[in-house]
């Protein structure tokens, strides 16, 4: 934990990605012979009737929708929708795991850059 | 005693009560009466209604006061009075010019000129309950001090809750010399006494815990702590429509893959 701070800040600060400041750079298809889209479900007007806010028009927002209209047909029942939560939550679950590999994949191919520009070098 | 005998007793009582709270009242309270019969050559045991007593109380007080010297904002309180009443004469008006204010400090309660000589001096720390030792007066720089004690600048919190004071509230005992600003130095105001640590420890502690944490947030600031994750994807090119970009131009699509 942590240790990607001390890297960027203090042993390898010419390679750790910063997602603020340098965005990914690297083809997405490099080093996959084959890489599926994401697919969006929900469409915008379905989003725009249900009023969903913009930071939750994600690639899991279809999930919400479902949420969203199992807790409105269960109104008083707030224990209701279980099972409509927990696909949500593990929809935006692999959403985050997905970020996690696409950073630690962007730091590697930077390392391998590096590597590769100081064998050139050698 | 039956219940009916009971209730007149006790309205017996009231009205009895009562008539004594006014005699009381109208005897203590209001000079008037006093006024009235020393003043007036009246039967004093004639009725009167309360308007008439304060009428000739107030011919009273200004028959009275002819003899004294003439208070001179009175006189000008008094052709003010009679310009507004159009030249009719000295009327009510000019009566209560001649009533003297009840607010204000007499001249005895104010203090006496700054002692010069040591006599002076002595004579102002008898007046002030003090020892000619314990007596300062306040410096004499025109401000109108007078002969008034200079005494340290202590709260009453400080003194002995234990001491069985005069005046317990206020720390106090009866004739001790009032500080000028005692009011100031009253338990819930200023408070004088000492602090647990002395100001050198309570700065250093202060300023350094305030200097440790402008240090700590310039450092979060220089180098900032995130989560190693990589921005968030929105699907519809990154949501521009309803981020409120314009649907003529808009950006190319960019594709998404998942890992």
């Amino acid at each position: 934990m942590g240790a990607h701070l001390a890297r960027r800040y203090i042993s390898e600060r010419d390679t750790e990605p910063d997602p603020a400041v340098r965005p990914m750079g690297f083809d997405p298809e490099f080093g996959f012979a084959e890489r599926k889209e994401r697919v969006m479900v929900a469409t915008q007007d379905q989003m725009n009737l249900a009023q969903v806010p913009v930071v939750q028009r994600d690639y899991c927002a279809h999930h919400l929708l479902k949420l969203m209209k199992c807790k409105r047909d269960n109104f008083p029942n707030f224990m209701a929708c279980k099972h409509e939560r927990h696909d949500w939550d593990y929809c935006e679950h692999q959403d985050y795991v997905m970020r996690m590999k696409e950073y630690e994949r962007e730091r590697r191919l930077q390392m391998r850059k590096k590597r590769l520009e100081e064998a050139q070098a050698a | 005693m039956n219940f009916m005998a009971l209730l007149k007793m006790w309205s017996k009582t009231l009205q009895d009560s009562y008539r004594e709270r006014r005699v009381r009242y109208l005897l203590s309270g209001h000079q008037e009466i006093r006024f009235f019969n020393s003043c007036s050559s009246d039967d004093p045991s004639k009725k009167h209604s309360n308007l008439q007593i304060l009428f000739s109380r107030s011919a009273c007080v200004f028959h009275s006061s002819v003899s004294q010297p003439l208070n001179m904002a009175a006189v000008g309180f008094r052709n003010w009075a009679r310009a507004l009443s159009k030249g009719k004469g000295p009327g009510f008006s000019a009566l209560l010019s001649q009533v003297r204010a009840a607010s204000g400090p007499s001249k005895d309660l104010l203090p006496g000129p700054y002692p010069k000589t040591p006599e002076e001096r002595a004579a102002a720390a008898k007046k002030y309950n003090m020892t000619l030792d314990e007596y300062e007066p306040m410096s004499d720089n025109g401000e109108g001090y007078g002969d008034y004690p200079k005494l340290p600048d202590r709260s009453q919190h400080e003194r002995d809750p234990g001491y069985a004071w005069d005046h317990p509230d206020l720390r106090r005992n009866w004739g001790e010399p009032m500080h000028w600003d005692f009011d100031m130095y009253i338990r819930t105001r200023v408070d004088t006494s000492p602090t647990p640590v002395d100001w050198r420890t309570m700065s250093k502690h202060l300023f350094g815990f305030v200097g440790f944490m402008l240090l700590m947030f310039y450092l979060g600031d220089q180098f900032p702590s995130y989560q190693p994750v990589a921005p968030k994807l929105y699907p519809y090119k990154n949501l521009y429509l309803e981020k409120g970009g314009d649907p003529e131009s808009q950006p190319e699509d960019v594709k998404h893959y998942e890992i």
